[in-house]
């Protein structure tokens, strides 16, 4: 897919989740905006900004501005769980809800067990550098090997 | 009554009238007409009048405070206070004077305790030369259920308003249920005086009944300790505490009494080390702001276009919220409050920004003002490339987590009367429009997850969070009550953030912040009570609605740590609301979602009636299941807090799923910070 899809696709899903109630989609397929994604749908879904320091940057700073630290730790690391076992966010290995790009968004937006649903206070956009970021913490094999899959 | 310890228990006359109004309203049994006439003449007379005359239905129990019914076999005796607590309340003050004879040690530390205003005791019994001694002086003296649960009381008495306070248990297993409230006085900043004894020095090391070593047990959680030793060295040790607890920021200070120290006589208070009045062992006196650092202050403010202020518990306590919005009045910069008590900012006022998160990164300069418990970079929702001023009223902790562009050494109150006299006057519209729109988005994703969590409820016959929490906002603040008048606090997880988002601070310490920083689970109710102890008292901050109804929201995790303080409450006649969020677990029980296993250990019996168990403790109890129930439930228990001094548990029947983001998004979520929905820092 061109980065260029990528993005429209992006802008795209953008818009939907600001109302909750319109679908987008990484393939062209409809996807229901209106609940929490599958598994599957997130698995399709694609990042449409590029892992590229730009995005990595912006990321760092939303996880800043949305205190996504409370909880993963200003380094990610989740050493403190005072909220209940958190995601180690460097480690994609202890990860049971999914690694692919959509997932992780999926993880952010819908929220998982434990994990709220930022879906209302966080633009897509916004989400997907969020993902880039967390998944710069990643050692480099564990991200090669997460995108060869 | 005396003036001195008016714990605002109803007096004769009133008692009266109130018995008359009860008997229009319900027929009474025999029983009732025998003890309200128990409870309303207080005296033995009374009592043996209607012996005299009844004959066979009561007698003369005999307890030194007064006198109480005994009820009759077969009929199951009512929840009552008895006349003996209302008498002891009643009873003298003492004036402790060498003139008239020896003072025991106790007695000698509750005169000084006097002498420095101290504002309240809470204690379990314990400890008792000191507790009696400082009771006897006239400082309002409340017995709890537990020493946790009395510590906790004081904590939230102080957060109200600002005072100093004590807390006390009996030595070893007293202090050590002491220990979690302890520890959440001290994350708070309060300025809490812990007195914990009853055992000796020369019982140490032989594993003497209750011996153990209590100050190192508050080494990390106090900010002065000690453990008298000599005798004569009471009074100078109270200089001491006071000293540590009146001066620069707040702090725990622990004191331990051995009997050797509270029961050693003194004839002549020359035989005292340091036996000198207040104005000699320390002083009001506080840091000014340098020339220099103020006009640098002053500088950096007017150049920004976006300042925003932090209006830290330092502005609560040195009751500086005056002249901070008549400084950002002035000056058009944003403010918002924190600290473990909050409306020293009103949520109300057109620049508070404690509902403006998305505005909060955008702010160019952020000034601290008194913020007792610094966050580091990240954990709060500003800028980290943006400039920063901190005021504090010691050097020692500036710098500390976040980098500063300037500190200044300076009492809070003395900065922002400078801020207020100083700036020039300026607009920033678009700033201001900005605070303004972010606000609205607050606003409309509340309003929003309100509506979802409706949609939530109707499905389930039960009641969400966010409809529990946004019910309990129009009550208070929406309809016929003076939104500045009710106090709340909230803990809890599940229930505790949605109560965050949609309480509101109106008024200097209308909202009471449990979890501050510290994050116990359940010393809400018992903190509130203690705050409604204030209320009821008009003190500080409180005077305006002075004896107005208090809400707590809790869970029934929470509730499971302080219910029993209902007692208490009612013991005292302070009318508390209490709403237990009641979803059958642990609010953190999603995380046991990948180990079911785990699971048991997170979970509840479900449908708990907590309103039994109050009605138990002579409250009155409601069980609701739906959003009109509620409504229904709030308006009925205000009115008999407002007319009865009723306390009343509203058990708020919900669901563990709504923990889950997956089965019932969004879930809930922390608060972001500074402001509304603040607990972290």
């Amino acid at each position: 897919m061109s980065a260029k899809r990528r993005f429209a696709i992006g802008l795209g899903s953008v818009v939907a989740l600001a109302g909750w109630s319109v679908a987008g989609s990484a393939d062209d397929a409809v996807l229901p905006l209106d609940r929490a994604l599958t598994a599957e749908e997130a698995r399709a879904l694609k990042n449409p900004l590029p892992m590229q320091s730009d995005s990595i940057s912006k990321g760092r700073t939303f996880y800043m501005q949305y205190a996504c630290g409370t909880c993963h730790g200003d380094d990610g690391r989740a050493l403190v769980v005072f909220a209940g076992p958190v995601t180690d966010l460097t480690n994609p290995e202890v990860w049971v809800n999914g690694t692919s790009e959509g997932e992780v968004f999926r993880s952010i937006r819908d929220g998982v067990s434990g994990m709220p649903a930022f879906g209302k206070e966080i633009e897509a956009e916004r989400i997907w550098h969020l993902v880039n970021f967390i998944r710069s913490l990643w050692p480099a094999d564990a991200l090669a090997a997460n995108d060869n899959r | 009554m005396n003036e001195e310890n008016s714990i605002q228990q109803v007096s004769a006359p009133e008692r009266d009238e109130q018995q008359d109004d009860s008997v229009l309203s319900t027929p009474r049994t025999r029983r009732q007409v025998l003890t309200s006439a128990l409870g309303i003449t207080g005296t033995a007379a009374g009592a043996a009048s209607l012996l005299g005359s009844g004959g066979v239905l009561a007698q003369v129990a005999g307890l030194p405070g007064g006198v109480n019914a005994i009820d009759p076999l077969g009929e199951v005796p009512s929840v009552r206070i008895p006349v003996a607590i209302t008498n002891s309340l009643d009873s003298p003050v003492k004036d402790y004077k060498f003139e008239d004879g020896a003072l025991d040690g106790a007695q000698i530390f509750a005169k000084l305790c006097k002498e420095e205003q101290l504002a309240a005791m809470f204690c379990a019994p314990g400890n008792y030369t000191i507790i009696n001694a400082i009771a006897e002086v006239g400082i309002p003296s409340f017995g709890g259920r537990t020493e946790g649960g009395a510590c906790a009381m004081a904590d939230g008495f102080s957060r109200a308003t600002g005072e100093v306070v004590a807390a006390s248990g009996t030595e070893g297993p007293g202090f050590a249920h002491m220990i979690m409230n302890i520890a959440a006085a001290a994350a708070a900043r309060t300025p809490l005086l812990v007195l914990a004894s009853n055992a000796s020095i020369s019982g140490e090391d032989n594993e003497a009944l209750q011996n153990i070593y209590q100050q190192p047990m508050t080494e990390s959680v106090r900010k002065y300790g000690k453990r008298l030793i000599v005798p004569n060295r009471v009074w100078e040790y109270g200089q001491y505490a006071f000293r540590q607890l009146k001066s620069g920021v707040p702090g725990v200070v622990h004191l331990d009494f051995p009997g050797e120290v509270t029961r050693e006589r003194f004839a002549d208070p020359g035989k005292l080390t340091c036996y000198y009045e207040k104005d000699k062992y320390r002083s009001e006196s506080r840091c000014e702001p340098s020339a220099a650092d103020m006009q640098k202050a002053i500088d950096m403010i007017s150049k920004a276009e976006r300042p925003i202020v932090v209006a830290g518990q330092g502005v609560f306590q040195r009751q500086a919220w005056e002249p901070l919005l008549a400084a950002a009045e002035r000056h058009e910069f944003a403010i918002v409050g924190s600290g473990p008590m909050r409306g020293h900012v009103p949520d109300d006022h057109r620049l508070n920004a404690s509902m403006s998160h998305d505005a909060m990164f955008s702010a160019d300069l952020v000034v601290f003002i008194g913020q007792y418990c610094m966050p580091k970079l990240g954990e709060y929702r500003f800028n980290p490339d943006a400039k920063a001023i901190r005021v504090h009223p010691v050097p020692e902790d500036l710098g500390h987590n976040w980098p500063l562009d300037l500190g200044i050494v300076s009492d809070e109150r003395a900065f922002v009367e400078q801020l207020a006299n100083r700036l020039p006057s300026r607009k920033r519209a678009s700033w201001v429009a900005e605070l303004a729109a972010a606000k609205q988005k607050y606003i409309d994703t509340s309003l929003e997850y309100y509506r979802i969590g409706l949609q939530y409820s109707q499905d389930t016959n039960t009641i969400h969070p966010q409809v529990m929490a946004k019910e309990i906002h129009d009550f208070l603040y929406e309809g016929d009550i003076d939104p500045k008048q009710t106090l709340t606090g909230w803990g809890g997880a599940t229930c505790g953030h949605a109560a965050a988002r949609w309480l509101r601070a109106n008024r200097p310490a209308q909202e009471i912040v449990c979890q501050y920083q510290f994050g116990a689970m359940g010393p809400d109710l018992a903190m509130i009570i203690g705050s409604a102890l204030a209320v009821q008292r008009g003190v500080g901050p409180q005077a305006t609605y002075k004896g107005a109804p208090v809400l707590c929201v809790t869970s029934d995790a929470g509730i499971g740590y302080s219910m029993f303080e209902l007692d208490t409450a009612i013991k005292y006649k302070v009318p508390v609301i209490c709403v237990v969020f009641n979803n059958n677990c642990w609010g953190m029980w999603p995380a046991a979602e990948n180990t079911p296993r785990a699971m048991h250990m997170y979970l509840f019996q479900e449908n708990l009636r907590y309103d039994k168990m109050a009605e138990g403790l002579g409250a009155r109890g409601e069980y609701v299941r739906t959003a009109e129930e509620l409504r229904e439930a709030l308006r009925r228990s205000y009115r008999a807090a407002e007319t009865e001094n009723a306390c009343t548990l509203i058990n708020v029947q919900s669901l563990a799923e709504f923990s889950s983001s997956r089965l019932y998004p969004p879930a809930p979520t922390f608060g972001a910070e500074p402001g509304v929905g603040a607990c972290l820092h």
